[in-house]
């Protein structure tokens, strides 16, 4: 029987890479790339392996040192946390693997600083305890900081800057928590801390509660905390954009439900009240100024931020109707996918047309048939149309708020309709407008991580009983009394 | 029930609806003389012809006029890219959240 989560190998594996880079390009520049490719094909197959595992046995963890939990650092995955590395290494992999064409100056820095966003990103799922979670948010933050400043220009530097400020607030506002919540229950480890707090009492203990939500929230950039996404989207280099607003945010949203579900069991009224809110105005607010945008880029990001609001209302439905949390994983899921896929066609776009200001675009239908079609396929499944895996999670959002609170529904339609109207809008200024633009060739290391995304897309839209199934079960585990047993045995 | 067989089903549906969309083009073409006339070819609407160009959609237009019918500009004065006005909606969201979890705690 396996017990050791193998894909906790990603994050020594990436961390290395992110060292061995600067090493290597002092005498070999041109090998920078493939090293961070290698290293998170590895971390990949890892994970696909735990993965494999963990559906089968619920939930695998390690003790580091072997020092017992609570004491010492706990290491455990579960089908959410696995359903993320999985992801995580996954759109990783496609991201580096398109900047091996599309970063051409300052690689060194530019590898080795998103092996260490990499790292941060993996060990949020790897770890089991509090403290190790927001060790790891700083490394991905700072990381990310750093490459946000990556092009040296007027606007990075200024997008870098209010990123920094506004990031360390969120930062500061998680180790508040974390150290409210250590003073009222005694422990970090979550499984501990899930036993600890039922017992413990005072107003501390929400306080530190909300303290960490608001700074995960944040992370996951949902409304009234998502302002600095379209900042920082527009101007980083495009394949760490979409490692940004896939992964980024969907870590974000994951700290979040392992703090309010597993930790603190929250189901109550108010909880779920507020997350609808906050899923409503992002899913309205990212809409309509999606809709005034044209920088292709904000204009995604925007698009990104609407897309996380149907995950986090259908996630605080989830607790008057368990459909929503199933929903909400799958379409969390259905995000990354076809998310990654607009970030990597817009990149194309900025690689080739030199801006990403769609009034200056035009005429990219002809250009290659391959980002046509899967820009189409693509903005096809952000919409919701049937036979593309967003629709699949989306009927999923639509039942569910119907059983519940039929309002919503009627919000997540208009949404969508606004979601087609500024897609039709990418389209319409960049892919068909006056210009005529020649056909051209896609280089094969930008081509083919799109091709997968869009055969992704595909694939769980007319056959998405598997993904359903896995969310189902992801789902189903939401509860945290196996995490406890898993962890504390 | 839903979750095993709704999407599946739908999918089902629609790709056969594709097929047969599909069947009956293939079936027009067969049909359709092979001679088009070329009064078919010209563009027109109650009796005048019409240049394609005028048939074209101002798009610009259009999504202007949208967003200003639903005043969906006044959305925009809030992302003014102050980081102010960010840290404002941050602490505001802040504090309402933690309102709401420690009054009904």
């Amino acid at each position: 029987m396996v017990t050791f989560p193998l894909s906790f190998y990603g994050i020594p594996i990436m961390l290395a890479a992110a060292f061995i880079i600067p090493l290597v390009s002092l005498k070999k520049e041109k090998m920078v790339p493939y090293i961070g490719v290698s290293a998170c094909l590895a971390s990949f197959f890892l994970a696909a392996l735990t993965f494999i595992d963990v559906l089968e046995f619920g939930i695998l963890t390690h003790q580091m040192e072997g020092w017992p939990a609570p004491f010492g650092i706990t290491i455990a995955v579960d089908n959410l946390s696995m359903f993320l590395v999985f992801m995580i290494n996954f759109i990783g992999f496609a991201a580096l693997a398109f900047s091996t064409k599309f970063i051409k100056e300052r690689r060194t820095k530019y590898y080795s600083l998103l092996c260490l966003v990499l790292v941060g990103l993996l060990g949020i799922a790897h770890t089991g305890d509090i403290f190790n979670m927001f060790v790891f948010f700083e490394i991905m933050s700072i990381s990310s900081y750093a490459l946000t400043s990556y092009y040296r220009n007027r606007d990075s530097i200024e997008a870098a800057m209010k990123y920094i400020i506004m990031g360390s607030i969120a930062t500061s506002i998680i180790l508040f928590g974390i150290a409210f919540i250590y003073s009222a229950a005694g422990s970090l480890n979550m499984a501990d801390l899930a036993l600890r707090i039922p017992a413990a009492a005072g107003p501390v203990l929400p306080l530190g509660l909300g303290l960490l939500l608001a700074g995960f929230l944040f992370k996951a950039a949902i409304f009234p905390f998502h302002a600095w996404k379209p900042d920082v989207a527009s101007v980083i280099p495009v394949p760490f954009a979409t490692l940004l607003a896939t992964a980024g945010s969907a870590i974000g949203i994951y700290a979040m439900l392992r703090i309010a579900f597993t930790v603190f069991s929250l189901t109550g009224f108010w909880l779920h009240i507020s997350l609808i809110v906050m899923g409503v105005f992002s899913m309205v607010f990212g809409a309509v100024l999606a809709l005034q945008q044209y920088n292709i880029l904000r204009l995604l990001a925007y698009s990104s931020i609407s897309q996380m609001g149907f995950v986090v209302m259908s996630l605080g439905i989830g607790s008057v109707n368990a459909l929503g949390y199933t929903a909400g994983i799958f379409h969390l899921f259905n995000i990354m996918v076809f998310d990654a896929l607009l970030f990597l066609c817009a990149g194309i776009i900025v690689y080739h047309a030199g801006t990403a200001d769609m009034r200056k675009l035009g005429g990219f239908g002809s250009f290659n048939p391959i980002l046509f079609y899967s820009f189409v396929i693509a903005m096809l499944s952000s919409v919701g149309i049937p036979l593309f895996n967003g629709f699949s999670s989306k009927i999923l959002i639509y039942i569910a708020t119907l059983q519940t609170y039929p309002v919503l529904t009627v919000i997540s339609l208009l949404v969508s309709v606004l979601t087609l109207g500024y897609m039709l809008k990418v389209y319409d200024l960049v892919f068909l407008g006056g210009k005529k633009i020649s056909p051209g060739r896609i280089h094969r290391s930008m081509w083919i991580p799109m091709a997968v995304l869009a055969a992704v897309c595909l694939f769980f839209g007319v056959l998405p009983n598997l993904g359903m199934a896995i969310s189902d079960a992801i789902a189903s585990n939401l509860s945290n009394a196996m995490y406890i047993m898993g962890v504390l045995g | 029930m839903i979750l095993g067989f709704l999407p599946l089903n739908i999918a089902a549906v629609l790709l056969f609806l594709f097929a047969v969309m599909g069947l009956m083009y293939w079936a027009s073409r067969k049909v359709r003389p092979e001679k088009k006339s070329r009064e078919k070819e010209k563009i027109y609407a109650c009796g005048e012809n019409i240049s394609p160009g005028r048939l074209e959609v101002p798009y610009e237009s259009f999504y202007r006029i949208l967003i200003r019918m639903f005043g969906f500009e006044s959305f925009k004065r809030w992302h003014s890219g102050d980081i102010n006005d960010y840290l404002t909606w941050i602490i505001t969201g802040m504090v309402m959240l933690i309102m709401v979890l420690v009054l009904t705690w």
